[in-house]
C-alpha cells in the first residue's frame, strides 16, 4: 500500500495489461501497470502512462487512490503496481468516466505482495499427517488426492467422490475442474460454491426457455420502467445502477424496486417518482402473480406476442421434458391457474404481502397497460437474491410469467436478466447428465407418480455418508451452505478418524481408508487462503487466483467476454486451478488432460463451441484466419470485450447485445431456449409450498423474526480479499445485523451491543430439526433521514461473515423438483449478550440515504 | 462514449450538481477580520463539471510549485462558528477545497471546547467531485455524493458509511490556539492528486507562512 499522501505516477515505460474486475458480474473494465520501483513518471500528460496532466479531473477515471497501488516483488525485485478502472469500455464508462465499485477500486490491495495482509496466502502443499498439516511436495500431494478418490470409488462407486467447484473462476478451471469430475471419475456428486446441486438457479424461467442473462447493460437507458426484485442494485451492482440505470431514470423511466427492506435502492426509486413495493419477506411469488392476474384481468397482455412466441400446445409442452410436462402450462392453462386461485387477487396478496391493493394494480398499470396508441411500456425486469434463495420455482416462474405475459423481451429497452452475484465462468467439460442420470441418488416424484432422477443434494451426502472423498475448490461450504452449523458439526466428525502417522503413501493409504471404513470422510481443499474449511481439510492444494500467471476468460452480465491477463507470479509453489486438476487427472490415467498452458484449454473450449448462448467458435475460426489463436484474437479486443454469442457476418466478427430477439441470431437456437425455440408459461401454485413457508416463519411466541440475510456494498462472498483490507474491513470488523428500533427496544439491546441469533429449530427437510446460531454487532439507527431500512419483525444481516455464520440458521428446505436451498428464509430470536468493545468505533449512520 | 452521451452525462451532471452550487456558508463573517486567510468561494473552481468542459485542461506543469512541509493556516476562530455552520478553505494548495464545520457532537479528532470542529477535504475520494454542497452537519454526515452518492461519518475520521469510496475523507488535522482554529495536516491523499503538496499553487497563506 502507498503511504497515506501519496502514490506513485507510472512512467511511460509501465507496462499495461488488459483485465476485469475480479469481483461482481458487472464485470467493469481494468487495466493493470506495472514498473520497477524506483521509476517514476511525471505530472504532465507526456510524461506519464495514463497520458493526462496531474491532478486529474474529476469524473474522468484517472484518478489514483492509494488503494489502487501496490508493490510487489518478484525474483527480487519490487514493482509498483496500479489496478485501476479503465476508460474506454462501454461497462463502466456511460455517465462517468473509469467509475468503480468500493470491490473493484481496491482490488489492488488483494494481490499478494509483501505490503499486503496476504502473508497467509497458501503457498505449499499439505497433507495432514499425526494431525497437524505439514507441507508436502506436490508429487506426494497429487498422489494423495486420486489415492482417496480411489478408496472412495473402491467403496461407493464414481458417487464416493464429490466435487464443490465454484461456477466463476475462469472457464479454463471449470472447464478442467469439471472433466476431472465428471469424466475421468464419473460421480454425480458435483455441487457449485453457491448450491449443493447441479441445477439452474431460476428454474421458472431456464426451464421455460428464458435466459437469466438476456439484456444489454444500456436497455436500462433505453427503458420505459426499470424493475429490481431484491438484490440492492446500487450497492451490489454498482456500477449497472450507477452508468446504466441512473442514466434511465434521467431519461424519464420509472424504476421500482420490489424488497422487503427500505434500501439505497428503495429510496432512489421512490425518490425518482418511482416506487418501493416492500413485501413480506418469501412472498415474491404471490406478489407477482397477483400483479399478473391484475394484468389478466384488465386485459392488458401482449397477446400478440403470446400466440406468436409461446407454446400453445399442451402436447408439445410435454414432449419438451419432466420438469415442463409437471409445471409448464400453455397461455390459457396459465390464465385460468392465476384466475382461479383467490390468493392473487390483490385483496388477498395484499393480506400475505402486505403491499396494498393499489399499489399491486398500480405496478401492474406501469408494466402492462399499452398507450392511447396501443404502445406497450418497454420495461426491463432485474432480479437477484431475494428473489433467487427464496422458493426456487415458484419465485423464477412467477417473474419469468410476467415478461412473457407484457412480452417485454428481445427489444431495445426491454429484456429480462439477474442483476448477478459473480461474473460467470462455468464450462462444463465432462458428460455430468450422464453421470447424474446412471448414478444419482435423488429423485422427484411428479403428480402423475413418475420417479426422475435429478442431480443431488451433495451436501446432504456429505451429511448422510454417501461421499467419501469431497474435494472442495475456491469456495466454503461449512459457511456458505444452508443449515451450516449441522454441516460443520458433520464435517468435524467424519474427517475426525484415524489419521496418517506419516506422509508415506502406503500409511497414507491406510489410514483414509480405516477412516471411510468407519462412515468417515476425506477432504480435500485447493484454496488460495484457508479459510473455514480448511480447519478440517486433509490435503491443501494451494492456487494461484486472479491476476497470476495464466490468461483466463469469463463473461459479465451482459454476456461480454474479455481476457483477464495475467501479469504477476503466485506466492511460493501454488499452482492454477487447471494445472492442478490437470495433475490429479493424469495420476488417475487420463491422458486428454495433458495441457501445457490456459491458452490451449481456451483454444479447446473455443473450437466446439458452436452452439447457444456462449457460443464462441467464430472467435476461433476469425482468429485461425488471421493466424492467430482465440486467446490471442480476445486480447486484441481489450476492455471491450466481445458480447456472447458470437458469430460472423460477411466474415466479420460481431458479438449480440441482447438475446431473444425475434430475429434470433444465437447460433443453432430459437428465439428462446426450447426444442421449438417458443417459450412457456410455468405453474405458480403456492399451495406447493404454503406448508413449508407456515413452518419457516418467525414464531412470535418465541420472540423470533425474520433474519434475513445477503450482500453489502463493501463486502465480498465470504471475504477472502476483504478481510485482508484495513481499509476495507473496518467498516464491519465483525458482522452485524441490522434491526428495527422497536424490536431492539423490546429485546432491550442497542447500537453496538452483541447479540447471538438463535433458532433451535432450523427447519430440515431430511430429518429432525437442528439448532443454529451465530453472534453479530446489532446495528440500530435513531431517526433516519429516509426511513428505517428494516421494518419491524425483519432484521437482515451479512451472509458468509467468517466466524459470524448466517447460514447456521439457514433451513434446510430444498425445491424437491430442483434442490435450491432457500437460504433467504431464516428466522431466529435475537438475544443480547453483552456490550461490543466495537460500540464507539462502528458508525451506525443510515446506510439507506439516496439523493433527493 | 459517443460525443452526443458526453453531452447529455454532462447535461445531467450539471442538473444534479446545480444545488451545490448555493453552498451554505453561515459564519463567513469569521474570516473578515483577517483577510490575508480569507478562504475563497472555491465552488466555481472545485465543481467537478468545469472537468468536463469542451477545452482539455491546460498542461499544469509550465505552473507547478510545490510545498515542502504542511503549513500552519488559520481558517477561522472558535467563538464565531456555531454548530451547524459550514466553512469552505483552500488548503494546502489552491483548488484544495475543504470544509470546517461544527457538528455539536464529540468528533474523532475534533478541536474546540466540545472536541466537536472538524474539516475535511471537499473531494470525494471515489470520483473528485465536491461533497461541500451536501454537508449535514446535524448528522455528522458529508454526502451522498452528488455524482454517485457515496457518504462519509464526519464524526469518526470521515468513514466511508456506504458507497464507492475506497477511502475515508481525508481529514483535516486542526490545532486552537488563542481561540482561533488552524489547519496543520491532511490526514490522507486528495483526490485527483498523486502528492498532496505537488501539482498546484499554494494558497497564498501558505506561501506567506
Amino acid at each position: 500500500m502507498s503511504h497515506d499522501n501519496d502514490v506513485p505516477i507510472p512512467p511511460t515505460s509501465a507496462e499495461r495489461h488488459s483485465t476485469a474486475c475480479r469481483y461482481c458480474i458487472v464485470g467493469c473494465g481494468y487495466e493493470v501497470f506495472k514498473w520497477p520501483v524506483g521509476e517514476e513518471g511525471g505530472p504532465s500528460a507526456d510524461q506519464n502512462a495514463f497520458g493526462i496532466d496531474f491532478p486529474a479531473q474529476a469524473l474522468g477515471g484517472n484518478g489514483i487512490t492509494t488503494e489502487m497501488h501496490t508493490v510487489i516483488e518478484e525474483n527480487g525485485e519490487e514493482y509498483n503496481v496500479i489496478v485501476k478502472p479503465d476508460d474506454d469500455n462501454p461497462v463502466n464508462n456511460q455517465w462517468s468516466s473509469g467509475d468503480h465499485s468500493v470491490r473493484g477500486g481496491s482490488i489492488a490491495q488483494t494481490l499478494y505482495s509483501p505490503e499486503n495482509d496476504t502473508e497467509d496466502r497458501l503457498k505449499y502443499p499439505q497433507i495432514r499427517i499425526g494431525g497437524t498439516l505439514q507441507p508436502v511436495d506436490w508429487e506426494t500431494a497429487i498422489e494423495a488426492v486420486a489415492k482417496a478418490n480411489e478408496l472412495a470409488m473402491d467403496r461407493n462407486g464414481p458417487n464416493g467422490v464429490g466435487q464443490k467447484l465454484y461456477f466463476y473462476q475462469f472457464v479454463e478451471n471449470t472447464y478442467a475442474g469439471t472433466k476431472l469430475h465428471f469424466d475421468v471419475i464419473g460421480s454425480p456428486n458435483w455441487g457449485g460454491h453457491n448450491r449443493p446441486a447441479l441445477t439452474p438457479e431460476n428454474p421458472g424461467m431456464r426451464n421455460a426457455g428464458l435466459w437469466q442473462f438476456a439484456y444489454d447493460y444500456e436497455d436500462t437507458q433505453k427503458a420505459d420502467n426499470v424493475v429490481m426484485v431484491g438484490a440492492e442494485f446500487y450497492e451490489n451492482k454498482s456500477i449497472i445502477f450507477q452508468e446504466h440505470i441512473q442514466l434511465g431514470v434521467q431519461d424519464g423511466a420509472t424504476p421500482v424496486h420490489i424488497d422487503p427492506r427500505q434500501t439505497f435502492t428503495s429510496n432512489y426509486s421512490q425518490n425518482n417518482d418511482g416506487m418501493h413495493l416492500q413485501l413480506e419477506v418469501g412472498t415474491d411469488a404471490v406478489l407477482l402473480s397477483s400483479v399478473a392476474r391484475h394484468i389478466l384481468e384488465q386485459g392488458w397482455e401482449n397477446t400478440e406476442f403470446i400466440e406468436e412466441w409461446t407454446m400453445r400446445e399442451r402436447s408439445t409442452i410435454d414432449d419438451e421434458g419432466w420438469y415442463q410436462k409437471e409445471f409448464g402450462q400453455t397461455f390459457e392453462e396459465y390464465q385460468e391457474a392465476i384466475l382461479d386461485e383467490p390468493r392473487y387477487k390483490p385483496e388477498n396478496a395484499a393480506e400475505i404481502t402486505g403491499i396494498p391493493a393499489e399499489d399491486i394494480r398500480s405496478f401492474a398499470e406501469l408494466i402492462g397497460k399499452p398507450d392511447e396508441n396501443g404502445e406497450r411500456p418497454n420495461t426491463v425486469f432485474l432480479w437477484e437474491k431475494g428473489l433467487i434463495w427464496g422458493f426456487s420455482h415458484e419465485n423464477s416462474a412467477a417473474l419469468g410469467n410476467l415478461v412473457l405475459l407484457t412480452g417485454s423481451v428481445g427489444r431495445p429497452g426491454a429484456g429480462l436478466s439477474r442483476g448477478g452475484g459473480h461474473q460467470e465462468g462455468f464450462w462444463v467439460g465432462g458428460p455430468a447428465g450422464e453421470a447424474i442420470g446412471e448414478h444419482s441418488t435423488q429423485t422427484f416424484t411428479t403428480s402423475d407418480g413418475e420417479e426422475v432422477t435429478i442431480a443431488p443434494d451433495t451436501d446432504e451426502r456429505v451429511r448422510n455418508g454417501e461421499i467419501l472423498h469431497w474435494h472442495v475448490i475456491g469456495c466454503d461450504p461449512v459457511r456458505g451452505s444452508y443449515n451450516t452449523q449441522q454441516l460443520r458439526n458433520a464435517v468435524r466428525e467424519r474427517t475426525s478418524g484415524p489419521q496418517p502417522q506419516s506422509a508415506d503413501a502406503e500409511e497414507i493409504a491406510r489410514a483414509w481408508a480405516e477412516r471411510m471404513d468407519q462412515g468417515g470422510m476425506v477432504l480435500t481443499n485447493q484454496e488460495i487462503y484457508p479459510r473455514t474449511t480448511t480447519e478440517f481439510a486433509d490435503i491443501v492444494l494451494p492456487a494461484t487466483t486472479w491476476g497470476e500467471e495464466s490468461d483466463y476468460h469469463r463473461w459479465n452480465g451482459e454476456r461480454r467476454l474479455r481476457q483477464y491477463s495475467g501479469f504477476m507470479e503466485g506466492p511460493g509453489e501454488a499452482k492454477p486451478d487447471w494445472e492442478i486438476f490437470s495433475m490429479i487427472g493424469q495420476e488417475m490415467g487420463a491422458t486428454d488432460m495433458d495441457w501445457g498452458s490456459a491458452d490451449e484449454i481456451f483454444e479447446e473450449i473455443a473450437s466446439e463451441a458452436d452452439h447457444g448462448v456462449h457460443a464462441l467458435k467464430a472467435i476461433h475460426d476469425k482468429a485461425q484466419e488471421e493466424g492467430k489463436t482465440t486467446a490471442e484474437k480476445v486480447s486484441e479486443m481489450d476492455t471491450t470485450g466481445i458480447q456472447l454469442p458470437a458469430r460472423l457476418e460477411d466474415g466479420e466478427l460481431v458479438g449480440t447485445d441482447r438475446v431473444h430477439q425475434p430475429d434470433e441470431k444465437v447460433p443453432g437456437s430459437g428465439r428462446f431456449f426450447t426444442s421449438t425455440g417458443d417459450a412457456i408459461f410455468m405453474q405458480v401454485d403456492w399451495n406447493r409450498v404454503e406448508d413449508v413457508y407456515e413452518e419457516l416463519k418467525p414464531d412470535p411466541s418465541n420472540d423470533e423474526i425474520w433474519v434475513t440475510n445477503g450482500r453489502v456494498n463493501r463486502l465480498w462472498q465470504n471475504l477472502y480479499s476483504h478481510t485482508r483490507d484495513p481499509q476495507i474491513i473496518k467498516r464491519f470488523k465483525q458482522n452485524f445485523i441490522e434491526l428495527n428500533p422497536a424490536d431492539a427496544d423490546r429485546i432491550g439491546v442497542e447500537a453496538g451491543d452483541l447479540v447471538e441469533i438463535r433458532n433451535d429449530d432450523v427447519y430440515n427437510m431430511y430429518g429432525e430439526n437442528t439448532e443454529g446460531s451465530f453472534t453479530a454487532i446489532a446495528y440500530v439507527t435513531e431517526d433516519p433521514p429516509q426511513g428505517q431500512i428494516v421494518p419491524e419483525g425483519t432484521a437482515f444481516t451479512y451472509w458468509l461473515y467468517p466466524g459470524q455464520v448466517a447460514n447456521d440458521i439457514a433451513p434446510a428446505y430444498l425445491d424437491p423438483a430442483n434442490p435450491n436451498p432457500s437460504y433467504k428464509l431464516a428466522a431466529g430470536e435475537v438475544v443480547r449478550l453483552g456490550e461490543s468493545e466495537l460500540k464507539e468505533e462502528m458508525s451506525f449512520q443510515a446506510r439507506n440515504i439516496a439523493p433527493e | 462514449m459517443p460525443d452526443d452521451d458526453i453531452d447529455r452525462a454532462r447535461r445531467r451532471f450539471l442538473q444534479t450538481t446545480g444545488a451545490g452550487a448555493t453552498l451554505i456558508l453561515a459564519g463567513c463573517s469569521a474570516f473578515d477580520s483577517d483577510s490575508d486567510e480569507t478562504p475563497t468561494d472555491t465552488q466555481e473552481e472545485t465543481n467537478p463539471s468545469e472537468s468536463e468542459t469542451d477545452d482539455p485542461p491546460e498542461s499544469p506543469s509550465g505552473q507547478v510549485e510545490q510545498l515542502d512541509a504542511y503549513p500552519r493556516v488559520k481558517i477561522a476562530s472558535v467563538s464565531e462558528l456555531s454548530t451547524g455552520d459550514v466553512i469552505e478553505f483552500e488548503y494546502p494548495l489552491q483548488e484544495q477545497s475543504n470544509f470546517l464545520t461544527r457538528l455539536g457532537e464529540q468528533a474523532w479528532d475534533g478541536v474546540g471546547p466540545d472536541g466537536d470542529i472538524v474539516a475535511f477535504n471537499a473531494m470525494c475520494t471515489h470520483a473528485g467531485c465536491s461533497v461541500s454542497g451536501s454537508v449535514e452537519p446535524e448528522d455528522s454526515r458529508a454526502g451522498p455524493c452528488p455524482c454517485h452518492y457515496t457518504s462519509f461519518d464526519l464524526s469518526k475520521g470521515g468513514l466511508v458509511n456506504m458507497g464507492q469510496a475506497t477511502s475515508d475523507l481525508p481529514q483535516i488535522d486542526l490545532e486552537v490556539d488563542g481561540g482561533d482554529i488552524y489547519a496543520t495536516y491532511v490526514e490522507g491523499l486528495v483526490w485527483g492528486y498523486h502528492n498532496n503538496l505537488r501539482t498546484g499553487t499554494p494558497i497564498e497563506a501558505a506561501q506567506s507562512n
